[in-house]
């Protein structure tokens, strides 16, 4: 059962929507209305989605907070009424959010937050993905670094890059990522000189 | 061709306010829209979608935008800059009746006032009371930025012993005075209009942290400027000459009447003409401080996009966890600062324009001539310059000093048991 937090000063319509959310099967663990309640307690009541006006001034405290949440973040679902049907649709095309207009069926909150969430846990996983993508790249590019410095100034071979960056890591108890770019920063600042010879030095 | 602009109701959205209000915008053949929001993430939004097709942004935004720092990557760009300064940091009424008794107050420096928080701050730690609470704008503002190079200059080991939220600027005064927050960063007139509700004390302003920083930008999409260059030219020179109008101190009464409107700030004319005529109120008794500079609108080369800036940015976001380490600042500060378009936009007026990208900041304390331009006071509150070519070292002996800081911090209390 999703975990809701609405986020509304105007008393009308949290209740209109509180009513349609609790029809449809959803848990409302809170209506906050004011910065302090937001501070306090959406990062405590863990929310599975935060449900908020388009035009609520306490959507960068929002953003802030779940910025900061302990736990993994929830997407921000909002809603607006019919005078701002274009920005609705334009946020839906671009695939900012789900909204809800403030005439809605209680049927549709329920299409719409379904929507939401599965959209959000797709971006979340997407975005997971790519940021494991892009932290393989930028080891692999930083051991090829290491690698090049210390056939340089060590004369080392491949295979003996490899061991030597795990030897370092673990005489110094620390990840093959860390040991590569300490040997970075050492190396790099060595001036040029000819490379050593095999058998000068293991 | 109508344009649509946003901005957050703040003093230095002034040059567009002005720009349309004086018809320099319908001079330069615009019809421009403009469009007040209630956070930064609804301009963000319109942004995106497009609904408009730029707005007046923090000057660090478009740069935590386009590298997608609290959300997905926009395509964000600036080749104008807006406004200098126009920030305070105010607390409230407790925690400076705090700060007053440890004495530290009392010569009125902005030093002072850093001196005075660590000293309180300590103490407070001493006696295991819980943390005070400062809020800025957004995660990724420059609010953000001074709070934080303000307290770690003054040695606080502000991870540790400070909480930070966000809090929409109308909200700052009553926030301070319902005990929510002891301290903010926000721009005007928001400080003022604290002051004026006895909820909180200037006890500094964004100028002391740093001289004549960047505040806010014309931001647009990239797409949109590539496809609308010759009204983006128009749009940004009407813009300039507001500016200059703008900035001159004869006309700053007549900025205040035009902000206090209903449909743009709407608060009262006389607390927004505090900071505009270049003051800093204090408790009732005291006069106020003089800081003519208190905004910056045009002078000192303010319109122009120094990658300088850009990468100063990126180096405080990497200084506090926003960014990782790894990334090039010079790189990402190029991708979304374009002198070069505002070159383009100050050879259509026939004004100069600077013929470097970068310059060196915190150098220096009193205003000074290159190239026949004035440059205006450029120093951090801790004296540190920012060498424009070492970013990166820069940024490593900042971090440094910010290890000490927390190692002093934890081994103090110990020392002190040991006595």
């Amino acid at each position: 059962m999703l975990r809701i937090i609405l986020v509304d000063h105007v008393a009308e319509r949290a209740d209109f929507l509180r009513q349609a959310l609790d029809q449809q099967g959803y848990q409302v663990v809170a209506v906050l209305s004011s910065s302090q309640e937001i501070l306090d307690r959406v990062d405590i009541l863990a929310p599975d989605v935060i449900l908020t006006d388009m035009q609520s001034p306490d959507r960068d405290t929002i953003e802030d907070v779940r910025y900061l949440m302990q736990r993994r973040p929830c997407p921000v679902v909002m809603y607006a009424g019919k005078k701002d049907s274009e920005s609705i649709t334009r946020a839906i095309d671009a695939g900012v959010s789900a909204y809800v207009t403030d005439d809605i069926s209680a049927e549709d909150v329920k299409s719409v937050l379904d929507l939401a969430s599965a959209r959000f846990r797709l971006f979340k996983a997407m975005s997971d993905e790519l940021q494991a993508a892009r932290q393989k790249l930028e080891e692999r590019k930083q051991f090829d670094r290491a690698k090049s410095l210390l056939m340089k100034h060590h004369g080392l071979d491949e295979s003996s890059v490899h061991r030597t960056l795990q030897q370092i890591a673990m005489n110094q108890r620390i990840s093959l990522s860390e040991a590569t770019n300490n040997v970075i920063a050492m190396l790099a600042v060595l001036p040029d000189k000819e490379p050593r010879r095999g058998g000068s030095k293991s | 061709m109508t344009v649509r602009l946003s901005f957050v109701p703040l003093t230095d959205a002034a040059p567009l306010i002005a720009a349309r209000e004086l018809g320099y915008f319908r001079r330069h053949g615009l019809d421009v829209e403009l469009s007040r929001e209630t956070s930064w993430a609804s301009v963000r939004d319109k942004m995106q979608t497009g609904m408009v097709d730029g707005s007046l942004l923090l000057a660090s935004m478009p740069l935590s935008l386009s590298l997608g720092i609290t959300h997905g990557r926009i395509d964000i760009v600036t080749g104008l800059v807006l406004s200098l300064n126009g920030n305070g940091i105010t607390v409230s009424r407790t925690l400076y009746k705090d700060m007053e008794l440890t004495g530290l107050l009392a010569d009125g420096s902005p030093a002072g006032a850093g001196q005075a928080l660590k000293a309180l701050i300590d103490h407070r730690r001493a006696l295991g009371k819980p943390r005070l609470c400062f809020a800025s704008v957004y995660l990724t503002s420059t609010h953000y930025y001074l709070l934080r190079y303000w307290m770690a200059a003054a040695g606080i080991n502000a991870d540790a012993d400070v909480r930070f939220v966000v809090i929409p600027p109308p909200r700052m005064a009553e926030s301070l005075d319902s005990g929510l927050i002891d301290g903010c960063c926000v721009g005007e007139p928001w400080n003022h209009r604290a002051v004026h509700e006895g909820a909180g004390h200037i006890v500094l302003a964004g100028y002391d942290v740093w001289n004549n920083a960047p505040e806010k930008v014309l931001a647009v999409r990239r797409d949109w400027l590539e496809s609308n260059r010759s009204t983006y030219v128009d749009l940004t020179a009407a813009l300039i000459e507001a500016a200059a109008w703008i900035d001159l101190a004869e006309n700053r009464r007549e900025v205040a009447s035009m902000l206090a409107q209903q449909h743009y700030l709407n608060v009262p004319e006389d607390i927004v003409a505090c900071s505009l005529t270049g003051q800093m109120l204090g408790e009732t008794s005291t006069p106020a401080r003089q800081i003519p500079d208190f905004h910056v609108f045009s002078r000192y080369t303010a319109n122009f996009p120094w990658l300088s800036h850009a990468e100063w940015f990126l180096t405080q976001m990497i200084r506090w966890g926003h960014l990782a380490q790894g990334i090039d600042i010079r790189g990402a500060a190029a991708g979304v600062y374009l002198p070069d378009v505002y070159r383009q936009s100050a050879a259509a007026l026939g004004i100069a324009a600077p013929t470097v990208n970068h310059k060196s900041e915190g150098t220096h304390s009193l205003t000074r001539m290159l190239d026949g331009v004035a440059h205006g006071p450029n120093l951090f509150i801790d004296n540190a310059p920012y060498d424009c070519e070492r970013p990166h070292e820069y940024l490593v002996r900042q971090q440094e000093a910010d290890r000490l800081t927390g190692r002093r911090e934890r081994i103090g209390p110990v020392v002190h048991a040991m006595r």
